[in-house]
């Protein structure tokens, strides 16, 4: 009867299986919930405009969905910084409103208002949302 | 008598190979626990447009979403332009800070601008001033 001199031997550690199903409903759960993506807003209204009026508004016009903007007869491409620099260097202080031929998409209104934003424009604002 | 010398490590075997998948799962786990946000999913997926903005979004605020077929949804309802303006009232009405309540609008990025122009357009005539758009940082922003 030596096969039952050791009965420590014969005991068994906790069974894992329950855990595992417990730890993968956990991951599932936060796998599917979980979200990675860092929200960021812009303001499309300039809400500070009620309280100084602006002394100009300067008209920016979106001619193309490639980036193309013109402004008084003027034109100037998306990437062109020091282009939009200057136009705004003239005139720092003005409302910059920004408008889009139809079929200019979102994206690239964004674009132009981060550009904008890049050159020196305080205050950006769309068209339609002006006071 | 070495009878217990083979049946004790077989049964052992079953749960040793188990250890190496539970330590990448706990990983796992660890890691979506950690880096992920629970959030409120959205009715429709949509991507968003890209923008060097930093500023935070303002949780409070309710999220007209304009997907890419251009249709409105307004806390995971359908809407349409026309009904907009009441619930958006309500949802004022109901805020707890009226003078910093504004209204997010979540775009997708391949929508017309004359589409979201129409939606501000609407909220504006509701009296709304303080309107924002949703974006994300964009991967190669500098």
């Amino acid at each position: 009867m030596l096969l039952e001199a050791f009965p420590g031997k014969k005991r068994r550690g906790i069974s894992l299986t329950p855990l595992i199903d417990v730890v993968f409903i956990l991951l599932l759960f936060f796998m599917l919930s979980s979200d990675f993506m860092h929200w960021r807003q812009i303001s499309l209204s300039s809400a500070n405009e009620t309280e100084s009026k602006p002394d100009s508004i300067q008209l920016i016009r979106i001619e193309s969905d490639t980036g193309e903007l013109s402004h008084e007869g003027k034109r100037y491409a998306l990437q062109d910084l020091a282009g939009l620099s200057a136009l705004i260097a003239s005139d720092p202080k003005a409302v910059y409103a920004v408008e889009a031929v139809p079929g200019v998409k979102t994206q690239t209104l964004v674009s132009v208002l981060d550009q904008l934003h890049k050159a020196g424009a305080d205050k950006v604002s769309m068209t339609g949302v002006l006071p | 008598m070495n009878f217990t010398g083979q049946e004790i490590p077989r049964k052992d075997n079953g749960d040793d190979q188990l250890i190496p998948l539970i330590n990448i799962v706990f990983l796992m786990l660890i890691f979506f626990m950690v880096a992920g946000q629970i959030s409120e999913q959205d009715a429709q997926f949509i991507a968003p447009p890209e923008s060097i903005s930093e500023t935070p979004t303002d949780a409070d605020a309710p999220r007209v979403l304009i997907d890419a077929d251009e249709v409105l949804w307004l806390n995971d309802q359908q809407i349409t332009l026309e009904e907009l303006e009441a619930p958006l009232v309500k949802a004022f009405e109901q805020a707890g800070d009226p003078e910093s309540f504004s209204i997010a609008v979540k775009a997708d990025g391949q929508v017309p601008v004359e589409t979201l122009q129409a939606v501000m357009r609407s909220i504006k005539a509701a009296g709304f001033r303080r309107i924002t758009l949703l974006t994300q940082p964009s991967g190669e922003a500098s």
